[in-house]
């Protein structure tokens, strides 16, 4: 059996995958998948206290999490399409109309 | 199911039921009845009465709540503070949509899913300031944040809002899943998703070192949704792109819940007065303030400047909440009051920016609102009323609910905090005053025009009012913030 420290390092990992993709990346569509890996790496955490307490409350909140980052998705992924329609770009660098 | 259960309930269905009838409303056409109102009329009065018996549900468990209780195995919790600040929630709603009105005729956006959306907006955040269980937070939070965005794209022709809406979208998802991360940990720490379990464990055992940093993620995630610095640099763009009725409505109704989760967990953390977490509070309340009001400073675009000016009453509201977390209870109520305050002239100023704004945010600069007063009177002795509450000059709800929570700062042992707030609030006066130095002592220009009607008239003038009543009633309103004390697990 594979130790739960090992999941734990996983999920922590991931999570800096997608805190950096976020910070990093200019493309609001890889943004986007950045946060999905983070709300992913936190599902993987879930799951590891779960098995490592016996509870199975990590696992309840692993389907709200994945009903709520669906929700989010449908509602990031319309905002996108409604900027590129009215912008052609989705770059974030190139979105700078509101500054001051 | 437990009495308290049904009871916590109720203002839930109400809402829930009231946004499926908005929906309703906008597809099966007008009724008979309201057919001689403008169009869709009949959705805002639907809206408004069930803001209406919610506000009036809480308020009935607000008199019943001597007793803190729990109900859905530990979920919510019902006490006066959380149902204190779901009715500042109902007031921020009630107020944004009829502000809203005239504008969303002039875009063509006047539908049902909008008042549906402001509605399934206001039972997320109501959720959120009752919700004593990390798991029932974060789909409070959820519920609230994804409806928000809707609102700040809704206007999706403008080359403005849909860029609003994908920077607030990014930046809320992003903090949307550091404090999962962090409700992670917390579960991991604790072996229970309970705010009340956060307390023991910090305070030593295996855990501790997790809890903390399930602590540290969960009020990092908490601090973006109330945009204190260093993560308010969503804030100016978010508010300024979107369309004023609703940044009217984010601004105010989700700083009040977003502060509610905060405090709750922070209160609860039960954090030892003297440690670094206070220091860090501070100098983030400290930070928030002053780089919110010095960014106000140069702003040319009254939107934008009221955004700042949002970002730095974050700052005093979050003294309050360090001086709260210090042991100092009755800060509790004076953060409480203070939202209140912040609420009704906060949307009562994006109502007045409502009432002018035009395609793609024109009409919302210091320039273009030249003379004003001589073309709109009414609606500028309003904006007047708005600005002087926000700049904390008496008689108004913002100079109580300031002077209420900077005597908390100092009876809490906070001096420094109290100085550096009152001298931002003495900064603020000029960019506030500058408005209205446009507004009734230059030429009038031409070009100006309002969206007026009975709702946008309505909504400005209750808000108006009531800042100026808040202001005018200090006993009453002090005594029923007092009563907002109570936080911790009873």
């Amino acid at each position: 059996m594979v130790p739960i420290g090992h999941y734990l390092v996983l999920a922590g990992t991931l999570f800096a995958i997608g805190a950096a993709g976020v910070v990093s990346r200019r493309n609001a569509i890889v943004a986007l998948m950045s946060i999905e890996i983070m709300l992913n790496a936190a599902i993987l955490a879930f799951l590891a206290f779960a098995r490592l307490h016996g509870d199975l409350r990590g696992h309840a909140m692993a389907f709200f999490v994945m009903a709520v980052a669906a929700a989010e998705a449908a509602v990031g992924l319309a905002i996108v399409v409604a900027v590129f329609r009215r912008r052609a770009t989705v770059n974030l660098d190139e979105l700078r109309e509101l500054k001051g | 199911m437990s009495a308290h259960d049904l009871a916590a309930l109720v203002p839930l269905v109400i809402l829930t039921v009231t946004g499926a009838l908005c929906l309703l409303l906008e597809v099966t056409g007008v009724p008979v009845g309201a057919r001689k109102l403008a169009p869709r009329s009949h959705i805002v009065w639907c809206s408004e009465l069930g803001l209406a018996a919610t506000a009036l549900v809480l308020l009935r468990l607000f008199a019943r709540a001597d007793q803190p209780a729990l109900a859905f195995a530990g979920a919510l919790r019902l006490d006066r503070f959380g149902l204190g600040l779901g009715l500042v929630v109902c007031v921020a709603a009630a107020l944004a949509i009829p502000v809203a009105v005239g504008f969303l005729r002039s875009r063509d956006l006047d539908r049902g899913e909008y008042y549906a959306t402001v509605v399934f907006a206001a039972l997320g955040m109501i959720a959120l300031a009752l919700a004593a269980d990390l798991v029932f937070l974060f789909v409070a939070l959820e519920t609230t944040s994804v409806a928000v965005y809707i609102l700040a794209g809704i206007d999706r022709r403008s080359s403005r809002s849909p860029e609003a809406a994908l920077k607030y979208f990014l930046n809320g998802a992003f903090a949307s899943g550091i404090l999962l991360f962090g409700v992670a940990l917390c579960y991991g720490a604790t072996r229970s998703t309970a705010i009340g379990a956060l307390g023991p464990a910090l305070r030593g055992g295996d855990g501790a070192l997790l809890a903390s940093a399930g602590l540290l993620l969960v009020l990092v995630g908490l601090g973006f949704k109330v945009a204190a610095a260093p993560f308010h640099m969503w804030a100016a763009d978010a508010y300024d792109g979107a369309p004023a009725p609703a940044s009217a409505f984010m601004a105010t109704a989700v700083k009040a819940a977003a502060f509610a989760a905060l405090i709750r967990v922070s209160v609860n953390a039960q954090i030892d007065a003297g440690s670094g977490w206070i220091s860090a509070g501070w100098i983030i309340a400290v930070a928030t303030m002053t780089v919110g009001n010095l960014a106000a400073l140069a702003q040319r675009r009254v939107k934008r400047m009221l955004a700042y000016s949002s970002i730095a009453h974050a700052g005093y509201a979050l003294g309050g909440v360090v001086a709260a977390i210090g042991g100092h209870t009755p800060a509790l109520g004076a953060v409480g009051f203070y939202l209140l305050a912040y609420t009704l002239m906060t949307t009562g100023a994006f109502g007045v920016a409502a009432f002018f704004e035009r395609a793609d945010g024109a009409g919302c600069s210091h320039d273009e609102w030249a003379g004003a007063a001589t073309r709109f009177p009414l609606v500028s002795l309003a904006m007047a009323i708005f600005l002087f509450s926000l700049a904390g000059v008496p008689p108004t709800a913002g100079f109580l609910a300031k002077l209420n929570l900077f005597a908390c700062m100092i009876d809490g042992g906070f001096y420094w905090l109290a100085f550096v707030g009152v001298l931002n609030s003495l900064l603020s006066v000029y960019y506030y005053l500058r408005v209205l130095v446009f507004m009734y002592m230059r030429d009038p220009d031409p070009q100006l025009a309002g969206h007026g009607g009975a709702f946008v008239g309505a909504g400005l003038a209750i808000a108006a009012l009531a800042v100026l009543l808040v202001g005018l009633l200090p006993g009453t309103m002090l005594d029923l913030a007092a009563q907002l004390r109570d936080v911790a697990p009873g």
